[in-house]
């Protein structure tokens, strides 16, 4: 019976994938229910913003054209939260980019005029005087996860990472141009010409914006193929006593001890648990606390545990990698943390198992 | 049979994957319901999956009797009572990834739920018999995530 379900599922799940790979012409495919699946959870139902930026904002529509949306649909911003979607057809993008429009009634968009080739040089000296503020030295851009309203927020949006490459990619000269012409009505970016730039001014931000380059972002987003899945350490005791040193590990480590508990607890009935698995749950809530602003998805780790289970004769003392987990969340502001998070495992386990 | 079931749950991961279009490790929906009944129905669809939850984590009390403030954020925990006993001894490392956890968390009127892709861990955990389990969590939660999402519509 197991296996007919089981056999079922699998047609379930393969149907959508078959029909799609039987039709000689893809049937059309609906923007609204694409956004749904992949933009509405960041970026909201209407568009409104979230973890994601407000995508129906008019002055975001305005001054963005459906290039720039293409293409950062399909490349992402590694390692700023925003994925990269390479396996979307290109008229799932084409519908997704349809639909995005629908908010400013598919109004046309015509960007900024060209601009001249600027001097580059001169642009960074403008750059760091009136927008590393926001965008950050060398444009590595904002911190936080915009407008999200479950921490406080001191912006409306984060700042984009100009630097990033995902946005060079996506980004023409003349939408650079469009945005520093005009600014962002809604936004913190305002007109560079209302405040007093001259149009070779902006040609030479533009120049410099286009030179920026960040190959850390790119490897930030990389999955760490070399790491395992777990950290783990091999007690030289018994369960019982593995766990009352990693107890110590823990408040050793500046951690609150939440709980601990059997591994199959609130499973099966209680008194019937596997004793041989415990998990020993504990916390730095200013540590969350910080990791919370900074990615509000973060809860994924929480809370912090540590199992330890004898398998084989041998008591394993495990936790997860928070390197190759925080590779999930393509957020490259994440990584020092991540490592944190790991130095503060591996030295709990190394204790339990010395 | 296992044989066949194997084959068959690989085939259903590269199906699935296939259908997920790159959207990045994560299973993310937005429900347009309020932080406490959007978490009623997610509880109401995790056991009528068959699932059991065992815990839930309240981060939010944890912040806020800490001196620092939140909106709603909370961790489930679930799983099937056979699968926690069973899958240490495939392979013990996946015990650090168990039970299952689905994070839940207010954002102004809304509600967001949050999980790690189970399709990820086949690419962690290469034994085999671990990877039907992978496909079958990330259907159920795919399915489990659009139900709570359809409850607000």
């Amino acid at each position: 019976m197991k296996t007919c379900g089981f056999f079922t599922l699998a047609a379930f799940a393969l149907w959508p994938w078959l029909a799609v790979a039987a039709s000689p012409n893809h049937p059309a495919v609906d923007g609204a229910r694409l956004y749904v699946r992949y933009c509405a959870a960041c970026h909201g139902d209407r568009g409104l913003g979230g973890i994601g930026l407000p995508l129906s904002l008019p002055s975001f529509q305005a001054s963005v054209d459906d290039t720039y949306l293409r293409k950062t649909i399909r490349l992402g911003r590694p390692g700023r939260i925003m994925p990269a979607f390479p396996r979307l057809r290109d008229n799932q993008i084409d519908a997704l980019v349809r639909y995005i429009r629908h908010w400013s009634g598919n109004q046309p968009v015509k960007l900024a005029a060209a601009g001249k080739p600027g001097n580059a040089a001169r642009g960074a000296r403008l750059f760091t005087g009136h927008c590393a503020i926001c965008h950050g030295k060398n444009g590595i851009g904002g911190t936080g996860t915009g407008v999200t309203l479950s921490r406080p927020r001191n912006q409306p949006i984060m700042a984009p990472a100009l630097n990033n490459p995902g946005f060079l990619a996506s980004a023409s000269d003349r939408l650079v141009r469009t945005a520093l012409v005009r600014g962002r009505t809604g936004t913190p970016m305002r007109s560079f010409l209302k405040q007093g730039l001259s149009e070779r001014d902006i040609d030479d931000l533009v120049a410099y914006v286009r030179g920026l380059q960040d190959t850390s972002a790119l490897t930030s987003a990389a999955l760490p193929q070399n790491e395992g899945p777990d950290i783990v350490g091999v007690s030289p005791d018994g369960v019982a006593a593995t766990v009352a040193r990693l107890k110590e590990a823990v408040e050793a480590a500046n951690m609150r001890l939440i709980r601990v508990q059997y591994l199959d607890q609130g499973f099966v009935p209680a008194g019937t648990e596997n004793r041989q698995q415990v998990i020993v749950y504990s916390c730095d809530f200013g540590f969350l606390n910080t990791a919370l602003q900074i990615d509000p998805r973060v809860g994924l780790f929480l809370p912090c545990r540590v199992t330890v289970l004898q398998h084989h004769g041998k008591v394993l003392v495990m936790s997860v990698n928070p390197k190759r987990l925080g590779a999930l969340f393509n957020n490259a502001a994440l990584n020092h943390l991540c490592n944190q998070m790991y130095r503060t495992y591996r030295n709990i386990i190394g204790e339990a198992t010395f | 049979m296992r044989r066949y079931r194997v084959m068959l749950g690989t085939l259903l991961l590269a199906a699935l994957s296939a259908s997920a279009a790159g959207a990045g490790g994560l299973l993310m929906a937005r429900v347009d319901l309020p932080f406490p009944e959007a978490m009623a129905q997610l509880q109401d669809s995790i056991v009528s999956h068959g699932y059991t939850i065992s815990r839930i984590q309240r981060v939010d009390a944890g912040l806020r009797a800490n001196g620092y403030s939140t909106a709603a954020y909370q961790v489930v925990f679930f799983a099937k009572p056979d699968e926690m006993r069973a899958l240490p001894s495939l392979d013990p490392e996946i015990a650090a990834y168990l039970p299952l956890q689905i994070v839940i968390y207010a954002e102004r009127g809304h509600t967001l739920i949050l999980a790690a892709d189970p399709r990820k861990l086949a690419t962690f955990f290469t034994q085999p018999r671990l990877h039907s389990h992978f496909a079958k969590w990330a259907h159920d939660m795919r399915v489990i995530f659009r139900e709570v999402r359809r409850s607000g519509q």
